[in-house]
């Protein structure tokens, strides 16, 4: 539907009030209606006369459908036109939510004949992880001068997944030996690589990786290394990403950095030979089997950056999910379970106290975003000077009464983004 | 492109001045101050009715300083004409200006487009110059033989036409005004 503008409602009226005027007072102050209805002629064209009808069809292309976190992403939105002549046309596109433009516009103004076709380039940067869909677009059609106006809404789906970022630590040389985990199951670096014991003859079905090909030449037959065998531990990582448990100030969340804590968490139990299972709190209950890996650490990581957050699935039903989905794991009190949350709340602490009493070895991680949140309070200036100092102080107090309790019952760490795992204390 | 905008905007914020220094009454004052808020609201926002509404403030203004050189008749047309034309122009730039605001983003196509677009606009605004001055020329021709008065009942009953059939256009397609 053609819709008039605010602008041509505006001219006509003070051509109107100027005729009058000129026909009440025999004077020539109606002669501004003379170039606005020029304007108004040359640009609608000979009136009632239908030229077609406006057919456009867009297509979109990300340059990089999977990224980390801060990395930018070049969106390129191509509209055809395939009806007829267009004088002048706004391209617009819409923006998911949490999508910063970083270079360029998502507005693109052009004329476009029929059959050429305009692309509309920009540059977004993406900070949390997930999938962003990009959908939408607006295509305004205007006459010329702008005067009238019709507005097609048009679909160009494309998906971008957003991955945390690994931060690497340069202090320690493993995060895992760091939080000195060992368990009784069978690595997957049996026979693995951390510790050299010594060499043997070469059997049937020995790795060709194994072959010491120096000591081989020098004694003339073919040896292998062998190496300490490793004992990995079953562990699953209980991420909350409940809404009350999740600081929130205006766009910014604390689920980044608990997906960034969970994910080097996973890499580093991965990476030293434990099985690492998943199960998310939150609007749905993502749940992954314990497993070794690289393979399995991109399951897992996929899982955990489509996990949404919500508050149907809370901490009081981790026992039951565990029952229900790690039996083994359940039935023999195997493995170690990690609860990564960053405002725990009272349901998490009585989860972890209910399940260490049932045997289960429990480990918390804090996740700490004061700092973070900090900075969100001061940028929307709803914080500031002493008032956010005293609510720092308060929140970090919470924090130290959570961390007292957990320790009756777990070994708590704290993850920060800059210091990564740091042991504060537990069984 | 943003130069262009902020050349215009400053055109229409020197002829304010000049039309306060000019027609020092209390309404062209008045007017003029108005224009000048109007203005700055308009270029702020980037509004295409306010940046319009400006610019008409100053009709009756400059049609006072055109008076003395153009005559009390032809010197509204004059200043329609002029105002008509910058307020149109100031409208497409600030539309521009969308795309163009971050000049180290556009990618050359973007801004060739909108070169284009604003070259035909430009190109669109000369003839509607043109035939204001054709008309212009037409009715100095036919007051010779008629007096003015009948021209401009003419030219208003002629006017009233137009209006209406856009205004019938618009009706029969069941359309509205928007913002």
């Amino acid at each position: 539907m053609v819709a008039l503008k605010n602008k041509l409602a505006l001219i006509l009226i003070i051509a109107a009030i100027g005729i009058w005027l000129s026909a009440v007072t025999l004077s020539g102050v109606g002669l501004a209606a003379v170039p606005i209805i020029l304007i108004l002629l040359v640009d609608q064209g000979v009136p009632f006369v239908e030229s077609g009808a406006w057919k456009f069809s867009v297509s979109r292309r990300v340059t990089q459908p999977k990224v980390v976190t801060g990395e930018r992403v070049l969106v390129e939105l191509t509209v055809t036109n395939e009806g007829r002549d267009v004088e002048r046309m706004v391209l617009e596109d819409q923006l998911p939510s949490g999508v910063k433009v970083t270079r360029g516009s998502r507005y693109l103004i052009c004329a476009l004949k029929r059959g050429a076709r305009a692309t509309l380039r920009y540059e977004v940067s993406l900070l949390d992880p997930g999938d962003v869909h990009f959908g939408e677009c607006l295509v305004r059609v205007q006459s010329l001068f702008g005067l009238t106006e019709q507005r097609l809404e048009l679909v160009a789906p494309s998906t971008v997944r957003i991955y945390p970022r690994l931060l690497s630590r340069k202090v320690l040389t493993s995060r895992a030996k760091a939080l000195s985990f060992s368990g009784t199951s069978p690595s997957r670096f049996k026979g693995g690589r951390l510790e050299f014991m010594n060499t043997r003859r070469h059997v049937y079905g020995d790795p060709l990786r194994d072959i010491n090909w120096k000591a081989s030449a020098r004694l003339g037959k073919t040896l292998v290394n062998e190496w300490h065998a490793e004992r990995g531990l079953d562990c699953v990582m209980i991420v909350d990403l409940l809404d009350q448990d999740l600081p929130k100030v205006g766009k910014w969340s604390a689920r980044t950095d608990v997906i960034a804590c969970a994910y080097e968490l996973s890499h580093a139990l991965i990476g030293s030979g434990n099985r690492v299972g998943l199960l998310v709190l939150g609007a749905a209950p993502v749940k992954l089997q314990p497993g070794f890996g690289s393979k399995h650490l991109r399951v897992l990581l996929d899982r955990l950056v489509t996990a949404q957050e919500g508050s149907v699935w809370s901490a009081r039903n981790v026992e039951g999910f565990l029952e229900t989905f790690f039996r083994k794991q359940y039935r023999f009190r195997g493995g170690a379970l990690f609860f990564v949350t960053a405002n725990p709340g009272v349901d998490v602490l009585e989860a972890v106290r209910s399940l260490a009493l049932k045997g289960f070895s429990c480990h918390t991680i804090l996740v700490n975003t004061l700092e973070q949140e900090s900075v969100a309070l001061s940028e929307l200036r709803v914080a500031g000077g002493a008032s956010l100092s005293l609510g720092t102080r308060v929140a970090r107090a919470e924090i130290e009464w959570f961390e007292s309790r957990f320790e009756k019952y777990s070994k708590v760490y704290e993850w920060t983004e800059d210091s990564g795992f740091v042991e504060l204390g537990g069984l | 492109m943003t130069l262009a905008r902020r050349g215009i905007a400053a055109l229409l914020y020197v002829t304010a001045g000049v039309a306060a220094v000019l027609d020092p009454s209390s309404v062209g004052l008045g007017l003029a101050a108005g224009c000048v808020i109007l203005l700055t609201i308009g270029y702020r926002f980037k509004g295409d009715f306010t940046s319009v509404a400006s610019g008409w403030l100053l009709y009756l203004p400059l049609a006072t300083i055109f008076a003395p050189a153009l005559g009390p008749f032809w010197s509204y047309l004059a200043s329609g004409t002029y105002l008509a034309i910058i307020t149109e122009r100031l409208s497409l730039e600030n539309q521009l200006s969308l795309p163009l605001e971050d000049p180290e983003g556009v990618d050359a196509e973007g801004k060739r487009l909108a070169g284009e677009l604003s070259e035909y606009h430009l190109r669109r605004l000369v003839t509607v110059v043109f035939l204001v001055v054709a008309i212009s020329g037409l009715s100095l021709a036919a007051s010779v033989v008629f007096s003015a008065v009948t021209v401009l009942i003419l030219a208003s009953v002629l006017l009233f036409i137009i209006v209406g059939m856009y205004a019938m256009r618009a009706a029969a397609r069941g359309t509205r005004p928007v913002g």
